[in-house]
């Protein structure tokens, strides 16, 4: 089941990617949107996610109907709309947002190593408490929560200095 | 490799997704669709931490937080939305750097 959620969660996930660098034309980033979203709901329901999980992604289809709707009474979606991207940009943002990306697998690997959910897939009772938590980012794991923590930030301010003053070449 | 741990991964990823959208500001389609998908990243991750607690009464508290998270976002997608409108009824374009100053 695990292999299918992850399948599933990397479905949505490369749908989701190519949702948000599809922007420039509306219907093929719904498009994308929407195949994020099924593969989600369908990783959700695999697991049993719940009532709450289900209620989310009903949530977040109506969102995207909406956009949809309303996008098409708005703009001509048979062309893109917005100019290309100069390569000097692409390639700042696309290291920047590497980065970013890199923080974030580190602060995955914080989590797959320690013993915590390791503990609660085997049905223990409550296994994650706040002391639990402060011992796992600022106990044994100082060092690495330190290099997380400038690290994210470092992603997101190098993201935006790159952005600044780019009206002129995009 | 448990269940709770796939999740909050893929909640990691979501969020990076959401991150590129909105920082990325090609469009502001999609710059809507990035406050989504992060608003998506948090259900996810909430999922996850709810299946690390186990069956306890305390993971309806995770359920309640991913129905906040639904609520909050679909509040926000509709107030962006209808800034997009205004933009693209005026400008007719919708192109986020040409978004960059609200006019009253």
């Amino acid at each position: 089941m695990i292999g299918g959620l992850a399948f599933g969660l990397f479905i949505a996930f490369a749908s989701a990617f190519a949702a948000v660098i599809l922007g420039r034309n509306l219907t093929r980033s719904i498009f994308a949107a929407v195949i994020a979203l099924a593969a989600l709901a369908g990783s959700l329901i695999a697991v049993d996610a719940g009532f709450a999980a289900l209620s989310a992604i009903t949530i977040s289809a109506l969102i995207l109907a909406t956009l949809q709707l309303f996008g098409w009474m708005l703009v001509d979606v048979d062309r893109d709309h917005l100019p290309p991207t100069d390569r000097a940009t692409w390639f700042a943002r696309s290291l920047a947002f590497v980065l970013m990306g890199g923080a974030l697998a580190l602060l995955a690997f914080v989590v797959r190593d320690s013993e915590l959910l390791d503990a609660a897939s085997a049905n223990t009772h409550v296994v994650l408490d706040t002391g639990a938590l402060g011992e796992l980012f600022f106990g044994a794991w100082r060092d690495l929560a330190i290099l997380v923590g400038l690290a994210i930030p470092a992603g997101l301010l190098a993201t935006l200095m790159l952005m600044r003053g780019e009206g002129e070449g995009r | 490799m448990s269940i709770s741990f796939v999740l909050i991964c893929g909640g990691l990823a979501l969020f990076w997704v959401a991150m590129l959208g909105l920082l990325w500001r090609r469009s502001l389609v999609g710059m809507l669709v990035g406050v989504l998908f992060g608003w998506l990243s948090v259900v996810v991750a909430a999922v996850g931490f709810a299946f690390a607690r186990g069956n306890t009464e305390e993971s309806q508290i995770s359920a309640v937080f991913v129905l906040l998270a639904a609520l909050i976002s679909g509040l926000q997608v509709a107030l962006g939305l209808s800034i997009v409108i205004a933009r693209v009824s005026r400008r007719g374009t919708l192109d986020a750097q040409d978004a960059g100053l609200l006019e009253g």
